[in-house]
C-alpha cells in the first residue's frame, strides 16, 4: 500500500492548526512528536472507563488497570525485540533511565580510578549522569572524538576502551546531527573489552526498529514521546542477569516485598525498578502509539523518511552560506538536520521562521560539548518525522531564505 | 494606570503595533536595530555586558547636562532591534524620565511573547542594566 502522508496527517489533529496566523511546519520531532488519535483517545478512555491504582487494590477495576499497564510493558518489549517484559523498566525519560543505571549500577559498580567511556556527539541526558557518577567515586571519564561527519570513531573508541573501562554509553543516532552510528559494532568493541555498554536510543527508536537482544548491549534506554506516545514515559531495558544484580535505586511502594523496621526485601523484576504509582495511563497509551507505527511499517516509514532526507539536503545545500552538520547524504542519517547560516544568529533566524509558523530548535540542543566540537555556539535544527510532507522541505527552504533576506547580507558576520 | 510613553519610544512602539503580522512586526524591530550606532571596543568588556542573554550584549550611558544618553550593541539583530527601544527610544531622558518608564511596555508590542524565555528575559535585563546607570546618575544628579 503506498504511503498516504495526507491521510496520515489527519490522524495528528494538532497538525491543521495555525500559529502566528500561518499553517503549521512542525520541524522540531526531535524534541517531542505530535500523537494521533488513537493515543489521545486512549488517555480518555483509560480516565473515562478503567482508572484505578494497580497491582493493589483487589478490586475488578485494579485488576482491569494493572493488565492493561501490563499489557502496556509487553507490547514495548515485543516492539524491542526483548526476550521478556521483566526486562523493561518504566520511568519517566530517557534521561531517567540513564540516571537509573549510572545510579544503581554505576554506584555499586564503579569505584576510584575506574574509567567511564562517553563521546563528544552525546546529549546533557547521557553526559552528566556519567559526569555525576565520576565525580562522585573518583573515576575517569573519557571522551570518544568523532569523525569528521560526526559518527562516533570506532578507532577512538577502541583506543580509549581498556582494562579499567567499566562502562561504555554512546548514543545510537545523535540528537543534534542525525547520524545513524553502527551501535551493533561500537557494542561489540564495548563489550569485548568487558565494558557494560549502554546505548541511548532516544533518537533512534522513532526512525527504525531495533532489536535489543540482537544489538548485545547491557541496556538501552529511550523515550516514549519521541515516538508518538505521550511525554512523562521512559523506557530502560536491562540485560536480565545485570537488573537482578543491581539494587533499586528509589525507594518506596511496590519496589518492596517485605517491610519492616529490622530488613526490607525488594519485589521481583522488573517492578524493583518501579517505586511509587507508576504513569500507568501514559504506559496504556503508549501502547496504542507502538500500534499506530506498527501499522504503518517500518519500511514504508524509512522510505519516506529517506525521501525526505533527499529533498532537505538538495534543498539545504543550495542555499548560500549555509552548513551543515553531520552526514551530508541520506545514508547514514535519519531526517534530523542542523545547520547554520553564515553571518546570521542561530536564534535571529529560528525567531524568524517561528514567525512564519515553522516550529524547528534552535540553540545548544543539550549538547554543549558537540556545539564545542565544532566551534559554534549554537546550531538550526529541523527534524521531521513520519507526517512531514516534501511540500514542508520547501517551506523551510523559503523561510530559510527569507530569513536570510531579513538579516541581512550572507557572510557578513564571522 | 499605564503611564504615557516618552513621545520617542512612543512612536516606536506604535511602529510595531501598526503592523499585526509576527514577521513583519520582526522585519521592522530588525530595521530599528540598525539605527543603533556600535559601541566603541573599549565598552565592549565584561563591566558592560549584560548578563542571562543568550547573545553578546553591551550596555551603558552617559550622561551630559542633566540627560541619560544609553549605548549598546547586541550580535543578534533582533535582540539589538530590542535593545533599540531603550537605547533610542529613552534617550536624552533625565534619570527620574527613564526610570518611570516601566519596561513592561514591550508587551504591547506583540514581538516578545513569543520570544524564548531567554530572549524575553534578555530585554529586560539590558533594561536593569541600564536602570542601574541611571540610579547612579540619578544620585549624582541629586547632589548640590
Amino acid at each position: 500500500m503506498a504511503y498516504d502522508v495526507q491521510k496520515i496527517r489527519k490522524d495528528f489533529p494538532l497538525l491543521g492548526r495555525q500559529v502566528h496566523g500561518k499553517p503549521l511546519v512542525y520541524l522540531d520531532n526531535a524534541a517531542t512528536t505530535q500523537k494521533p488519535k488513537g493515543v489521545i483517545e486512549s488517555l480518555t478512555r483509560f480516565y473515562s472507563e478503567t482508572n484505578a491504582n494497580i497491582h493493589r487494590g483487589n478490586h475488578g477495576l485494579g485488576a482491569e488497570a494493572t493488565a492493561l499497564y501490563e499489557q502496556a510493558r509487553g507490547a514495548v518489549a515485543r516492539f524491542i525485540g526483548s526476550e521478556t517484559g521483566e526486562q523493561i523498566v518504566f520511568t519517566r525519560n530517557t534521561t531517567e533511565s540513564i540516571n537509573l543505571v549510572a545510579q544503581a549500577w554505576g554506584r555499586a559498580n564503579v569505584k576510584a580510578g575506574d574509567e567511564i567511556l562517553i563521546t563528544e556527539a552525546e546529549h546533557h541526558a547521557n553526559f552528566v549522569p556519567w559526569w555525576q557518577l565520576a565525580q562522585e567515586k573518583g573515576a575517569v571519564l573519557k571522551v570518544a572524538a568523532l569523525t569528521p561527519d560526526g559518527l562516533i570513531d570506532a578507532a577512538s573508541v577502541k583506543a580509549l576502551l581498556g582494562p579499567k573501562t567499566k562502562v561504555f554509553a554512546f548514543g545510537w543516532v545523535s540528537n543534534v546531527l542525525g547520524g545513524v552510528n553502527d551501535a551493533k559494532a561500537l557494542t561489540a568493541l564495548g563489550k569485548a573489552a568487558g565494558a557494560v555498554v549502554l546505548v541511548d536510543a532516544a533518537q533512534s527508536a522513532p526512525h527504525f526498529a531495533m532489536d535489543v537482544e540482537a544489538l548485545g548491549a547491557d541496556f538501552v534506554a529511550f523515550s516514549a514521546h519521541k515516538l508518538l506516545g505521550p511525554t512523562g514515559l521512559g523506557v530502560l531495558w536491562g540485560r536480565h542477569s545485570l537488573l537482578e544484580s543491581m539494587p533499586p535505586w528509589q525507594g518506596g511502594g511496590s519496589m518492596i516485598s517485605t517491610v519492616s523496621a529490622e530488613n526490607i526485601t525488594w519485589n521481583r523484576l522488573p517492578w524493583k525498578f518501579e517505586a511509587g504509582t507508576p504513569n500507568i495511563a501514559d504506559a496504556v497509551a503508549f501502547a496504542e502509539a507502538l500500534k499506530y507505527l506498527k501499522g504503518l511499517g517500518w519500511e514504508a516509514l524509512e522510505a519516506h523518511e529517506k525521501a525526505l532526507s533527499e529533498r532537505a539536503l538538495a534543498a539545504l545545500k543550495g542555499l548560500d552560506g549555509l552548513t551543515l552538520y553531520g552526514p551530508q547524504t541520506a545514508k547514514d542519517r535519519v531526517a534530523v538536520f542542523s545547520f547554520n547560516l553564515a553571518g546570521l544568529d542561530a536564534g535571529d533566524a529560528g525567531a524568524i521562521l517561528d514567525s512564519l509558523g515553522l516550529e524547528l530548535r534552535v540553540g545548544n540542543l543539550c549538547a554543549q560539548p558537540l556545539m564545542k566540537h565544532f566551534a559554534c555556539a549554537g546550531m538550526i535544527r529541523a527534524s521531521f518525522y513520519l507526517y512531514n510532507t516534501l511540500e514542508e522541505v520547501d517551506a523551510l527552504a523559503e523561510g530559510l531564505k527569507r530569513a536570510q533576506k531579513m538579516l541581512g547580507k550572507v557572510g557578513a558576520k564571522a | 494606570m499605564t503611564q504615557a510613553l516618552p513621545p520617542k519610544l512612543q512612536a516606536m512602539v506604535d511602529e510595531l503595533k501598526g503592523v499585526d503580522d509576527l514577521t513583519d512586526k520582526y522585519e521592522i524591530l530588525i530595521e530599528m536595530g540598525k539605527e543603533v550606532p556600535d559601541i566603541p571596543a573599549q565598552k565592549k568588556v565584561a563591566e558592560c555586558q549584560v548578563h542571562g542573554c543568550q547573545s553578546l550584549v553591551h550596555v551603558y550611558a552617559d550622561y551630559q547636562d542633566g540627560k541619560l544618553h544609553p549605548h549598546g550593541y547586541a550580535d543578534a539583530l533582533i535582540v539589538n532591534g530590542l535593545l533599540s527601544l531603550l537605547v533610542l527610544g529613552l534617550d536624552g531622558l533625565t534619570p527620574k524620565e527613564f526610570l518611570a518608564v516601566d519596561p513592561k511596555f514591550i508587551e504591547s508590542t506583540g514581538v516578545i511573547k513569543t520570544l524564548t524565555p531567554s530572549r524575553v528575559n534578555g530585554f529586560y535585563n539590558i533594561h536593569e542594566k541600564l536602570k542601574l546607570e541611571a540610579l547612579k546618575y540619578l544620585a549624582a544628579g541629586e547632589k548640590p
